[in-house]
């Protein structure tokens, strides 16, 4: 995937933010486990509690009750399912009866058997909702849907045929609205890679060998990173019972780096270059397992998270997950296939008396990512690290030129593919030197279609480390955009909308300066 | 033809790579098979092609613990509804499918619930206004279902499914529709 982040600022390096990043992260850290750097290490922040490691208050081993059986150690169809029902009865029934309509004809909740007769017969459509609500909202609804089942003892895949039905259902049943396609993937599929990786960072917080304070508050951080599995553990008493941790939620490698900076993008992308903002930048990336030694889907992942000072503020979200692969050889070589999530909003909204001006960029996928790892040793302590694979975006947003519809969709969606190439030279936990291409077509299927758009991402990023857990770093990368737009002649929401062929090029510029600090390591 | 051909080999060296998940005392077992289809389109699409025929020829994985991995391709001809005269038009698609099947248990008679996306291609000669207009499309397919499989002796088996299936093909003409299956399938590499 395309961490947005990455793309712009801090392509993937070290803690690197981008799906990318997280590659890279990863192999930092294989290298700090297993070889070299081990007085660097001990010097992170932090670093005094991480030999404590996992629940230094835990019970001794013959005070937890090795006679209880774990709820998830079983399927629980019927409480999966009918969790999905609340899942879903909860948001229907805010909408008719506690919210409030100006205009109650609008109530998209007021479903009947002829709407869903009428869904059924009518089939899929692109809605028209903006782009956080599209790739951030329905990914988190969906991760409910998943963990219905991935906390009633379902697996990973059998778990997202429960976002993905939860989905269905609700696109279909729950809404007057006809179905919506690429809800159903943001759902479906973007929630089953969110939902993964709450359920197992929420696994790794609780700690069932803890007792007193700390397990209160391990249920507590628990149950907020994961709602579902906090349910489940309140309803069936596990909350309450001494038992041993699943080996596989105390996972042996796991990072979580921070950093802060600003950000500079030209907003235009007329390559005139003037119409500059710069803005403050600040990232949570987190890095999950060995990518080496990943059998089963998301023993390995990385996932960022970004807050700009200026609007939009919330402006990435990108996750990478490790599907299944095969070592080529043994931790030099490996063919992966990721499934990835990115979210990146640049747009920049400009108003005046009449009108609002749209600016910036915008990038979101649900994707797969076929790739081949490598690692090439070019020092004692140093190596290359590349990955080059295709991207399978099996949905895909970047903007529309001339099109905003009335609910606020300012993107087009549709199927993409292309490459992704990612090298860095490495040091212990830092990149010395990344980049990143990351290009895609990618086929417009919603309202107003007959588009097609060429993106691409290039970044450079250098990285110093200034002390042994701080660096400061810079990213200088672009965005361009070639967009084809077809003669369009049709309605789109009641609407007539008309369009003449043209083809667009834009161009934005971004850099980033930032310092880098890692403060969870173990 | 050869490249048919060369594609059921690779299926078949797939189900046998992976022969080894299925249980050797289950009824779910590797099969290839056969099934007859009919289609009853709704919405806007069923307006102008009422109805369609056609078949699939399949492979089926079994994988532990009920679940069934399946790939398929058919033909699929729609019929015009019996008020549009069109006497030539045509509307054929050729799915190519993957998906699967859970199977809620595993004995003589198997309910399971069944689930399968993929492309259509589509050939057609006249759009839903009647122009002649002759396309080829690629669009995007799936479909949902229920079914039973009843295993007659022990390589053979008999299928019969309904599905709901909410195919692409125009934004304000999506392929929806109910379509019914019965069909046969063949135990092998087990």
């Amino acid at each position: 995937m395309i961490c947005p982040n990455l793309l712009f600022a801090q392509n993937g390096n070290s803690y690197n933010s981008d799906l990318e990043a997280e590659s890279s992260l990863y192999l930092s850290k294989y290298q700090l486990n297993h070889s070299s750097n081990l007085e660097f290490r001990n010097g992170l922040a932090f670093k005094k509690n991480l030999d404590q490691k996992w629940g230094s208050v835990n019970l001794p081993s013959e005070l937890l009750n090795d006679d209880f059986k774990p709820w998830e150690s079983e399927k629980h169809f019927w409480l999966g399912v009918s969790e999905v029902a609340i899942l879903e009865f909860i948001p229907w029934a805010l909408a008719k009866w506690i919210r409030t309509w100006e205009d109650p004809a609008k109530n998209w909740a007021n479903v009947s058997s002829d709407t869903w007769w009428r869904n059924l017969s009518n089939g899929w459509e692109y809605d028209g909702d903006n782009f956080t609500t599209n790739n951030f909202a329905h990914p988190y609804h969906g991760a409910l849907f998943f963990n219905a089942g991935r906390t009633n003892g379902y697996n990973f895949w059998e778990s997202t045929a429960f976002s993905l039905a939860g989905s269905a259902i609700w696109e279909h049943f729950g809404e007057t609205y006809r179905p919506s396609f690429n809800d159903w993937i943001y759902t479906g599929i973007g929630g089953a890679n969110l939902g993964e990786i709450l359920y197992r960072l929420s696994s790794m917080v609780t700690d069932n060998r803890a007792s007193g304070s700390d397990r209160v508050w391990s249920e507590i951080f628990g149950t907020i990173i994961n709602p579902v599995r906090g349910f489940n553990r309140a309803v069936t008493g596990e909350m309450g019972q001494n038992f041993d941790n699943p080996e596989w939620s105390r996972p042996k490698d796991f990072l979580i780096a921070f950093d802060g900076g600003i950000r500079s993008i030209d907003k235009n992308g007329d390559k005139q270059y003037r119409s500059k903002e710069v803005e403050g930048l600040f990232t949570l990336n987190m890095v999950y397992g060995n990518r080496f030694k990943a059998k089963k889907p998301f023993d390995f992942f990385g996932f960022e998270f970004a807050i700009a000072s200026n609007q939009p503020h919330f402006t990435t979200m990108n996750s990478t997950g490790f599907l299944f692969g095969y070592e080529l050889e043994a931790n030099k070589h490996r063919f992966d296939v990721s499934l990835d999530f990115n979210f990146n909003d640049l747009i920049k909204e400009e108003y005046s008396e009449t009108d609002t001006v749209y600016k910036g960029f915008l990038f979101g996928s649900t994707q797969i990512f076929p790739h081949l790892s490598s690692i090439f040793p070019i020092g004692e302590k140093t190596n290359l690290v590349t990955r080059i694979g295709i991207n399978g975006m099996m949905m895909a947003a970047t903007p529309n030129d001339y099109y905003i519809d009335v609910e606020g969709r300012t993107n087009d969606f549709g199927p993409g593919v292309g490459t992704r190439i990612y090298a860095a030279i490495q040091n212990g936990i830092w990149n010395y030197v990344s980049v990143l291409y990351y290009g895609a077509w990618l086929w417009t299927q919603s309202q107003p279609d007959n588009s097609k758009h060429h993106i691409h991402f290039l970044i450079l990023e250098a990285q110093y480390p200034i002390t042994e857990y701080f660096s400061i770093g810079f990213s200088t990368g672009v965005y361009w955009r070639n967009s084809y737009y077809d003669t369009y002649e049709g309605i789109i929401g009641g609407v007539e909308y008309n369009r003449e062929p043209s083809a667009v090029y834009k161009n934005h510029p971004i850099a980033r300066l930032f310092f880098r600090t890692a403060i969870i390591d173990f | 033809m050869k490249k048919i051909i060369l594609t059921l080999i690779i299926l078949l060296s797939f189900g046998s790579l992976f022969s080894g998940f299925a249980q050797n005392d289950s009824y779910l077992k590797n099969r290839i098979f056969i099934e007859a289809l009919y289609i009853r389109n709704l919405g806007n699409f069923g307006e102008v092609w009422s109805n369609a025929s056609g078949g699939y020829l399949g492979y089926g994985i079994a994988f532990p613990e009920h679940n069934y991995l399946m790939m398929r391709t058919g033909l699929i001809s729609n019929k015009l509804k019996d008020n549009v005269s069109n006497e030539d038009a045509y509307l054929t698609m050729i799915p190519v499918e993957i998906g699967g099947r859970y199977y809620f248990i595993d004995k003589m008679f198997m309910p399971f619930v069944q689930f399968m996306t993929g492309l259509n291609l589509i050939f057609e000669s006249d759009n839903l206004v009647g122009e002649n207009e002759d396309k080829n499309l690629v669009k995007f397919a799936w479909q949902l279902g229920l079914g039973f499989t009843v295993n007659i002796v022990s390589n053979l088996s008999v299928d019969v499914g309904v599905n709901y299936q909410n195919n692409f093909y125009d934004n304000e003409a999506m392929n929806t529709g109910f379509e019914y299956t019965v069909g046969m399938g063949y135990a092998i590499g087990n």
